[in-house]
């Protein structure tokens, strides 16, 4: 008996206070190869400490000056001066630099175009399934101008229930050159529902899922493209009988 | 000596040669052909592939307190991606060891099936660099900063348990190498959903069983007062549960069913989990054990039929269930040929199969007066 009960008197999570962690991080290391060198061809280019507008310029490196490229974090690309000195320059001011061969390196922004030449993309939404709380999580690989093939995670804590559901689809997005594209999607997958420990006789279903989705992508700035959908989520419960379920999510992505 | 001087002279005469025939192909070329030859050197088109280290994955240990329990070590997996120089992503998974170390101490036995238990978590969030720097390390040392806030949603697992958790914070990373950073920071996790209730029983209940203890001065006074405070705020969490209680009994309502008349349940025609529409027939139920049938009986036997025989029907696993013979209103007596109705009272603690084709006898003053079949079931 105080076996059964002990789960619904812990309140584990309601307030834990994960403190001071400390973490060591290991970059993806750069490998040993010989660095790109670079002409100058503005005026001058600023070095900054750190990969960032916040850090301060501490050098310049004068027109016609040679400058090798070590090393990209972001937009931010790290290069060492004839001198040695080494520093921080953003992607706008090397746009206009030379190469060796005297012809302009592709320093440019993510503009449209690279949204349009996406192809890995990553992306977390949040929403309503069946009027309760979902959360999922998405990757999407593009191998065709309008079809996506995508893979989703999704957890569902209902108040008598938790479902974890993921399944693999097929989107079609016929305008995807539009900045505001419309799609819709079909897939398969695998349903799970954990009900609570308190409810009289539950039983966890575990099932294979279909599903059909419309949404809208609409290209936000930069890499980030905002998402909004619909799903109608059918659970194949038993041979003879399915549930349905409507969910509508909006999310956040961010693409390679 | 001639044999050395031979080579030259051929060279020069071969040089002379040459330099006839170039003569030569100048005069015959067309007025309008370019002068200058282009002096084009090959392009470079290589695309610039620059070691990049947006992607970041890493290790971490540190401390994690939960509610009532205590800290412990916390250990786990980070991966991260930054996206823009402000904005980055990273995904966590760690684990630690739960103890109810303090409840033990005062509750012999505790409250975990094990003295720890192991607790796990996994989030996804999002950070935001706010406070670009530097770090100093002595006079000749510099390393790039930046103070980052962060939040996310996950995943927290423990005792069987699941809860989708919120988490928030914020941190400091440093740059001590371009491949290698140090990360420390500070986070706040909240389940979505609090069980106040049934904290409220376990702060009850331990501080009742501390008051009987403190009464045989088994415990101190202060660890009494502990268990007291814990009760003061459990009660205080379940205010803030109730309206979420209320909205959740609610719609347990609409999942109960209630009989309009006590009865036996005759028969079922759902299964357990199906969705049914309103005015579907869920189950038929007998009104206090009362069961109607219509009997035949031998007219010879009829005659001898009155209100309040015992009816003795034997039952398909070959017990007897008797009841008694009713008539409907107004009928005094039945004549070959009528349809009787004969309302039979069963045991309600003594269910019985019933189905057309068994037999029943009509017993009176110890003697069987009417043997007969059922032929249907009416209700």
């Amino acid at each position: 008996m105080k076996r059964r009960a002990l789960p619904r008197l812990l309140r584990f999570s309601a307030r834990a206070l994960a403190a001071a962690l400390l973490s060591l991080v290991a970059l993806s290391a750069a490998p040993a190869r010989a660095a790109d060198r670079v002409q100058v061809a503005d005026p001058y280019l600023e070095l900054r400490t750190g990969p960032g507008r916040g850090y301060p310029i501490f050098h310049v490196a004068a027109r016609e000056e040679w400058v090798e490229i070590l090393l990209r974090h972001t937009d931010w690309f790290k290069v060492r001066t004839a001198n040695g000195r080494e520093g921080w320059v953003h992607r706008a001011q090397l746009e206009t630099t030379l190469t060796e061969a005297g012809s302009r390196k592709t320093f440019r922004d993510v503009l449209l175009d690279d949204y349009l030449q996406r192809r890995l993309e990553l992306g977390a939404g949040y929403g309503r399934f069946k009027a309760e709380p979902m959360l999922k999580v998405w990757a999407a690989y593009r191998f065709a101008d309008a079809l996506t093939f995508e893979g989703t995670v999704g957890q569902v804590q209902g108040v008598f229930s938790g479902t974890d559901l993921w399944h693999f689809s097929l989107n079609a997005e016929p305008w995807s050159d539009r900045r505001l594209s419309p799609f819709f999607g079909i897939g398969v997958g695998r349903f799970k529902n954990i009900p609570n420990a308190s409810l009289v006789s539950a039983t966890p279903t575990n099932a294979n899922l279909s599903h059909a989705s419309v949404g809208l992508r609409y290209h936000l700035t930069d890499r980030f493209v905002a998402r909004l959908d619909y799903s109608i989520y059918t659970a194949y419960v038993a041979d003879t009988r399915s549930i349905e379920y409507r969910a509508v999510t909006a999310g956040l992505s961010f693409f390679f | 000596m001639i044999p050395r001087q031979f080579p030259a002279r051929l060279f020069a005469v071969l040089a002379l040669a040459c330099a006839s025939l170039a003569a030569h192909a100048q005069a015959s070329k067309p007025a309008n052909e370019q002068v200058i030859e282009p002096q084009v050197p090959r392009r470079d088109v290589r695309v610039p592939k620059i070691p990049s280290n947006d992607f970041v994955a890493g290790l971490f240990a540190g401390t994690y307190a939960t509610e009532n329990f205590g800290s412990s070590a916390v250990y786990g997996l980070r991966l991260g991606y930054h996206i823009t120089e402000d904005v980055f992503v990273e995904g966590v998974y760690a684990r630690t060891d739960v103890s109810d170390e303090n409840f033990r101490r005062i509750l012999p036995g505790g409250v975990f099936p094990q003295p720890k238990e192991t607790l796990s978590y996994y989030n996804l969030s999002a950070g935001y660099n706010v406070l670009p720097g530097e770090v100093f390390f002595g006079r000749r040392f510099a390393k790039t900063s930046a103070l980052y806030l962060i939040a996310g949603i996950g995943s927290t697992r423990f005792l069987e348990q699941r809860k989708q958790t919120v988490n928030f914070g914020l941190g400091l990373r440093v740059f001590l190498k371009d491949w290698f950073s140090l990360q420390v920071d500070l986070r706040r996790a909240e389940a979505s959903h609090a069980q106040a209730r049934a904290s409220l029983d376990l702060a009850r209940a331990s501080a009742e069983r501390g008051e009987s203890l403190l009464l045989q001065q088994l415990i101190s006074q202060s660890d009494l007062d502990e268990l007291r405070s814990n009760l003061s705020r459990a009660e205080a969490q379940l205010q803030s549960a109730a309206a979420e209680r209320d909205a959740a009994r609610l719609r347990l309502e609409f999942a109960t069913l209630r009989a309009p008349h006590a009865g036996v349940i005759s028969s079922r025609s759902v299964q357990p989990g199906q969705i049914v529409s309103a005015g579907t027939e869920l189950l038929r139920l007998i009104r206090d054990g009362r069961l109607e049938w219509r009997a035949e009986l031998p007219e010879a036997d009829l005659v001898r039929v009155r209100p309040g025989a015992i009816v003795r029907v034997k039952g398909a696993n070959g017990r007897d269930v008797t009841g008694t013979v009713r008539l409907p209103e107004g009928v005094e007596m039945v004549q070959p040929g009528d349809n009787v109705k004969m309302i039979v009272e069963l045991l309600p603690d003594k269910p019985i199969a019933m189905d057309e084709g068994l037999r029943f006898a009509i017993r009176e003053g110890g003697k069987t007066v009417g043997a007969g079949v059922v032929t249907k079931i009416l209700e």
